[in-house]
């Protein structure tokens, strides 16, 4: 039996669809409120250089940490996108393999 | 046939995301792993020492004083150990293939972790936060604006390990 092209297209959107718009927004919600975690923090170190109760022991340490805090955010942004792309691998591959199995009239 | 609408809203980029991803995985008779497994004990245990170390914080919002450092040395022991432990456990898992950040030229977003995993990265990060504060306890007692700071820098790095670990749940 012939796989039906078109149909297959559209199954395809859709379940890419279904992965891109659930994982997406979720991602969206990580970087935004990564991002205002950042800037307290900043606001947090600032304030207390400028105070005066932020050690000399502690002061490079805390400076030095938000570069740190900043690579690790980057770095889980794009651990969240690279688990997106394998998901939708996953998603993808499922469908072409359904309609293969459909076509050949045995379930793979 | 008629554009659904899901293909205008596809970024440039994640079309070469998808066209490489996919290569990739049909080259590799699907094997090809960008991420790697959920570990269900690993994301419990995240749960668990989060909420230790806030437990360590809620004591100290009025700041922590020298003079009674040796009441929480056993419990800067026993986070930092169960830190590492987590941390052992992150990195066991197999290692997923970078790849797919080769095809796209992505840099090393961390070259200060030798690690891909970026719940490893969060876990060493953390490690040396709590060292950092131990040291500082240790040496002359910890300021109010200290504790916050050193809070707001721990609820980052798990705030970003407990995300990721979840997402990888399927």
């Amino acid at each position: 039996m012939p796989l039906n092209q078109a149909q297959l297209v559209s199954d395809i959107q859709v379940a890419a669809r279904g992965v891109l718009q659930r994982d997406l927004a979720g991602i969206s919600g990580f970087k935004a409120s990564g991002l205002k975690r950042l800037a307290v923090q900043a606001q947090v170190v600032a304030d207390g250089i400028a105070a005066g109760t932020i050690s000399e022991l502690n002061r490079p340490f805390f400076i030095n940490d938000l570069k740190n805090r900043t690579r690790n955010f980057v770095h889980t942004l794009i651990g969240l996108f690279e688990i997106t792309v394998d998901k939708l691998i996953d998603a993808i591959v499922r469908v072409l393999v359904s309609a293969i199995g459909a076509a050949v009239g045995v379930p793979i | 046939m008629r554009n659904s609408g899901f293909q205008l809203r596809v970024h440039p980029t994640w079309s070469l995301v998808l066209a490489s991803a996919l290569a990739l995985a049909l080259s590799a008779g699907c094997a090809t792993r960008l991420v790697p497994d959920y570990d269900r004990e690993l994301a419990t245990g995240l749960r668990a020492i989060s909420a230790s170390i806030l437990g360590l914080f809620a004591g100290g919002t009025g700041g922590l004083s020298k003079g009674t450092y040796a009441k929480r040395e056993h419990t800067y022991s026993q986070l930092i150990g169960g830190l590492q432990s987590l941390r052992l456990q992150s990195e066991s898992r197999p290692a997923p293939d970078r790849r797919i950040s080769e095809v796209l030229s992505v840099p090393d977003p961390d070259p200060d972790c030798d690690s891909d995993i970026p719940t490893t990265c969060s876990l060493d990060y953390m490690i040396g936060v709590l060292e950092q504060m131990r040291l500082a306890d240790r040496k002359q007692g910890v300021s109010t604006t200290e504790v916050a700071a050193f809070r707001g820098s721990m609820e980052g790095y798990m705030h970003n390990a407990l995300t990721y670990e979840n997402a990888l749940q399927r």
